[in-house]
């Protein structure tokens, strides 16, 4: 029950992310600007915050594998960063009381971390050739105002639906 | 966090990194095919894409109608300009495709179809990878509708890429701003031949490479393909000129299209079966 929950929410992220948010996004032609929805990630990191670190590592690698089938050309990146990510920042967080603010903070650094992960191993075998100014100026602020954004609008939903989980499976 | 780096964790964090660098290796290669793991991903999300996406068109659209009413009045008038012209060329595209046809029975060349032929087949934008840096959409057609990996893929507006790998109901299109998998489209421009290879990001155009140094290129003609390429039909406009260099060594000139097609905002595209043969069709039917 507990893992059919998981799936099913971060399933429908992942298509949100792929079929809904590229239909409403504003279409900046031709500019720089990159806004990147991340909500599968942010999800995950939620689970590592509310829930287990090893949950959250296991669905990292397995929705971090579903995107990269589907989403890319290339396997294996994005399961690996997530995977990488979500571990450090399940530490990370326990060094911290959580609340809405903390949890803000620490997830846009995770987002920021993940981001520039894939943005390396991206640009070591030539998926993309943006500079490193340009990744910083145009894609990192806009994703990470889109994504504050989603954060602050389902912190509370997020939050209660893993505590009732969590509660549910002691 | 003393305990952090133990030796347990560090050889975990290596044997995945060497795992990556396997998928990565396996991945970067040119697949036609998916695998089965592969496929059956494609298709299970395919199918909600299919039911999410729909619904967020039509509210995405109920919008953009009231945009498009604003602008109806200043398109009608433009599009009245340049209809003054329309029954005149019609006309003498009818007799000119009479006149070609009677000499292509003359010269016993009337079964062979034409480079610039296809067949159409249409097909629904269901997702597209968000990241910005893989330029890859997903369609709703797929190995079970004749899709076939290496057609091209076109809007009204012009040419947007090629299919990349098919799995059964969905296929992915590879499109011309894409920078790993980069197209190679054999294409010409008022009869000077080139390739188009390769996106330049920053200014927004793609780089028609490899023109003869003497040609006659100028700013504002257009660009289609040449039909020369294995499986491009030709005309399929590609888009414009926008400015004209030479390649480092001086031996070629390189210019910069902007592209007709809008890549931001794909929704129906229509993929092109070429309808004349090709030796790489000959081949595979054998």
């Amino acid at each position: 029950m507990k893992h059919l929950k998981l799936f099913l929410v971060l399933f429908l992220l992942l298509i949100i992310e792929g079929s809904v948010m590229p239909v409403f996004l504003p279409d900046f032609q031709w500019k720089p600007i990159q806004m990147v929805p991340v909500f599968v990630f942010i999800f995950i990191l939620f689970i590592s915050f509310f829930l287990s670190r090893n949950l959250s590592l296991l669905y990292a690698i397995v929705f971090g594998f579903l995107t990269d089938m589907v989403y890319t050309s290339i396997l294996g990146v994005y399961a690996f960063c997530m995977g990488l990510t979500a571990y450090l920042f399940s530490y990370l967080a326990r060094l911290f009381h959580l609340n809405l603010f903390i949890i803000l903070i620490l997830t846009l650094l995770g987002i920021s971390v993940f981001q520039f992960e894939v943005y390396m191993i991206y640009s070591l075998i030539g998926v993309t050739n943006q500079s490193f100014t340009d990744f910083l100026k145009w894609r990192l602020p806009a994703t990470l105002l889109l994504n504050g954004v989603f954060i602050i609008l389902f912190y509370y939903p997020f939050q209660r639906l893993l505590l009732k989980i969590d509660k549910s499976s002691d | 966090m003393p305990s952090f780096f133990s030796n347990k964790r560090l050889i975990v964090l290596l044997a995945s990194i060497i795992v990556l660098g396997a998928l990565i290796g396996y991945s970067i290669k040119e697949r036609k095919q998916m695998s089965w793991p592969e496929q059956f991903a494609h298709d299970t999300v395919g199918l909600f894409q299919y039911i999410f996406n729909r619904p967020a068109h039509y509210v995405a659209g109920f919008f953009g109608t009231i945009q498009d009413i604003e602008n109806t009045y200043k398109e009608n008038k433009a599009l009245k300009e340049s209809l003054s012209d329309y029954a005149r060329v019609k006309q003498e595209n009818r007799d000119l495709k009479h006149d070609y046809q009677d000499l292509k029975k003359q010269m016993n060349l009337s079964n062979m179809p034409e480079l610039s032929d296809f067949k159409k087949l249409h097909a629904l934008v269901i997702g597209r990878s968000n990241d910005g840096w893989n330029q890859v959409v997903i369609v709703d057609k797929g190995e079970n509708d004749g899709i076939k990996s290496d057609m091209a893929v076109v809007t009204s507006d012009g040419l947007v890429g090629k299919i990349g790998k098919v799995s059964k109901f969905t296929s992915e299109v590879i499109l011309l701003t894409n920078m790993e998998q980069q197209n190679q489209i054999s294409a010409m421009s008022n009869h000077v031949y080139g390739m188009v290879e390769g996106y330049d990001s920053k200014h927004g155009t793609l780089l028609f490479q490899k023109i003869p140094i003497k040609s006659k290129v100028k700013k504002g003609q257009i660009v289609t393909t040449s039909g020369y390429s294995q499986l491009f039909p030709s005309g399929l406009p590609i888009g414009k000129i926008t400015r004209i260099t030479t390649d480092p060594y001086g031996l070629t000139k390189i210019a910069q299209v902007q592209p007709s097609a809008n890549f931001n905002d794909l929704n129906h595209v229509v993929i092109v079966e070429r309808s004349a043969r090709s030796a790489a069709t000959d081949s595979g039917n054998k």
